[in-house]
């Protein structure tokens, strides 16, 4: 006999909570931030990739090792902020902010006349933060989330402003709005799920006039932040008076301060930065906007949280009695007739355990597991092996 | 007074090959109800009954080894079981088939009905009471690979799923037919391709590989059951 059928017990069901990091290589906070924008390839048209979602690595796209830890998108309800796919008359307005915010919306809302609220206030626009389904697995861990963003530029130290994010899942006690893309929990200034009492600028203890600072939703990875809360120190509009939409970007110095401001700009190309560097001074009214919001995290130096993994493991466990697995079919235990090669192991067997094998009721291998190191078996000896299956 | 050692040793299991693609079917055959303990990179040459030491450093080459992770692919291992045995057996069964080697010519029909010598002190061979496992390593190169029935087990397994590779198949009981493909697209310009055949013995865990060849125009001839050299015998 060689097969042992598993009795009543000995198999076991338990499904246990896995919380790691979230980044590559479970680094539990992300500082290194890097883009594929060399040449600006990503924004190379306004149907480009980029303009809808910029990725974002943990070290330059160019090494193998590179993987996408999250992407950053704009959308815009009015199709403001990214230039429009047929830049013409009856067009106008039809481009990826417009159809990044309204994916979104359909996703957390399902209902296109419903508009994404931070409390009470309704911008126009969003920021999206959208972590890799690789990196977050099941679902990003609420109270985990410190996030900080910061307007700092290269050579202009004065800008610097970091505001510290986290989710309100410590301070509600867990309570979530549940919507079509699961769990809702707000964004405020604070740290791992605990939201500051002084909130910045606010005249709510806990958001600013503009609203909560975003809205956190840990099982589907996301992240929507209010470009409004964040727009305290808009800087001068760059565009001509009464040529909103479409005009042109006037030659003015003054937006090197921009704060998150979005870049609200329609119509052609050219009011918008074509790569997804980063400009400073008056380039930077012409930024574009995912390339923003990375610059202000990338700033920031602190992005953690954590993913939650259910791991629902099998136990059996496999029984060897004294009297059960003595002996082996291993050519090497006997000559070629069958005899045992050793004369002492015929009243004393010595076998030695390394692999378990699991089979079903037709004798299909269907898993296996091995032992570190080989496990004495004989006559005066019964081993007890759990082996563990993860799903 | 010390401390009982009340440890337990823990395993991460993986599933093979076979294990995946069961459990992609969804229909139940995946259900793990049986286990097999297996010792295939055991050299027992390396016990040494003569230790210097004693007899209680008879296995320290053994025990002192590493082992390898497993293997995905169930075709290579738990080739070498561990068996039960009465207490003073001194020979442990083997399966014969009497040949060394399967040929078959396109078309052509072989059945097997294989033996286990010294099965229950029977040094002659008994066929086993729960028959057989017979696994082809490439089942594209035969059209019918069926068992020939045994008492309380399946005649044959689930089908196969499509496949353009070199996929096994297994079937259970007391022997099995085999008919080589009729067709000869597979061929290309060789003159012969081969496979391999397992047999288990599903009461002793004995196991036996031979080599199967199907030829593109060589009528079946099998060799002599006197010229018997199994390539693995137990």
């Amino acid at each position: 006999m060689s097969l042992t059928r598993f009795g009543a017990g000995d198999i076991v069901i338990s499904t246990d909570s896995l919380v790691t990091s979230t980044w590559t290589g479970n680094v539990n906070n992300l500082q290194n931030h890097w883009t594929q924008s060399i040449d600006g390839g990503v924004f190379g048209s306004p149907t480009s990739s980029g303009w809808f979602h910029l990725d974002v690595y943990q070290t330059s796209s160019l090494n193998s090792e590179a993987e996408i830890q999250y992407s950053i998108g704009y959308g815009n309800r009015l199709g403001s902020g990214s230039p429009d796919f047929t830049n013409d008359s009856g067009s106008h307005g039809m481009n990826a902010a417009r159809a990044t915010y309204g994916a979104y919306r359909n996703l957390v809302y399902g209902d296109e006349n419903q508009n994404f609220t931070f409390n009470t206030h309704v911008p126009d626009d969003i920021w999206v933060i959208n972590v890799a389904r690789s990196r977050y697995k099941q679902s990003l861990k609420p109270g985990t989330l410190n996030l900080v963003v910061s307007a700092s530029l290269s050579g202009s130290p004065t800008v610097t402003m970091p505001i510290h994010l986290t989710d309100d899942s410590v301070t509600s006690n867990g309570s979530a709005k549940l919507t079509n893309l699961g769990r809702q929990f707000n964004i405020n200034s604070g740290s791992s799920g605990i939201v500051n009492l002084d909130t910045m600028g606010g005249t709510s203890l806990q958001h600013t006039d503009s609203g909560s600072y975003g809205l956190f939703y840990p099982d589907a990875g996301v992240i929507i932040l209010n470009p409004d809360a964040f727009g305290q120190n808009p800087p001068a509009d760059l565009m001509i008076a009464g040529k909103e939409h479409y005009g042109t970007p006037a030659a003015s110095a003054a937006n090197s301060g921009s704060f998150l401001t979005p870049n609200r700009h329609r119509g052609e190309m050219r009011n918008y930065n074509g790569t997804g560097v980063y400009k400073t001074g008056r380039l930077a009214g012409r930024q574009n906007n995912p390339a923003k919001l990375y610059q202000a995290i990338s700033g920031g130096l602190k992005f953690i949280v954590d993913t939650q993994e259910k791991i629902t493991s099998q136990y059996y466990f496999a029984r060897a009695k004294n009297f059960e697995y003595n002996y082996t079919t291993n050519p090497s235990f006997t000559d070629s007739k069958g005899n045992l090669t050793y004369s002492s192991m015929i009243n004393n067997p010595v076998t030695y355990i390394t692999t378990v094998g699991l089979y079903n009721d037709s004798n299909d291998l269907v898993a296996v597991a091995k032992i570190s190191q080989p496990v004495v078996k004989d006559f005066t000896k019964e081993a007890l092996i759990r082996v563990k299956l993860d799903y | 007074m010390g401390y009982l050692d009340s440890s337990t040793i823990t395993v991460d299991a993986i599933l093979t090959k076979r294990g995946r693609e069961l459990l992609a079917r969804n229909d139940g055959s995946f259900k793990i109800t049986q286990f097999a303990l297996g010792d295939d990179e055991i050299d027992y040459t390396m016990f040494n009954e003569n230790h210097p030491n004693g007899s209680q450093y008879a296995g320290e080459a053994i025990e002192n080894m590493s082992l390898i992770e497993a293997i995905p692919d169930g075709n290579h291992i738990m080739r070498h079981k561990l068996i039960t045995l009465d207490r003073g057996t001194s020979v442990i069964p083997f399966i014969d088939v009497g040949q060394n080697i399967i040929k078959l010519a396109i078309g052509g029909t072989y059945s097997l009905t294989p033996k286990t010598l010294n099965y229950n002190g029977v040094t002659t061979g008994l066929a086993e009471p729960n028959g057989y496992s017979f696994t082809i390593a490439d089942r594209r190169l035969v059209t019918r690979f069926a068992s020939m029935g045994a008492p309380g087990k399946p005649a044959a397994r689930l089908a196969q799923p499509y496949s353009t590779t070199a996929v096994g198949e297994s079937v259970s009981g007391r022997g099995v037919s085999i008919t080589g493909i009729s067709s000869t697209s597979l061929f290309g310009s060789n003159e012969k391709l081969l496979t391999t055949l397992t047999i288990e013995g599903m009461n002793t865990g004995a196991r036996l590989t031979i080599p199967l060849e199907v030829s593109k125009t060589v009528a079946i001839t099998t060799a002599a059951a006197s010229d018997a050299t199994p390539s693995e015998s137990i």
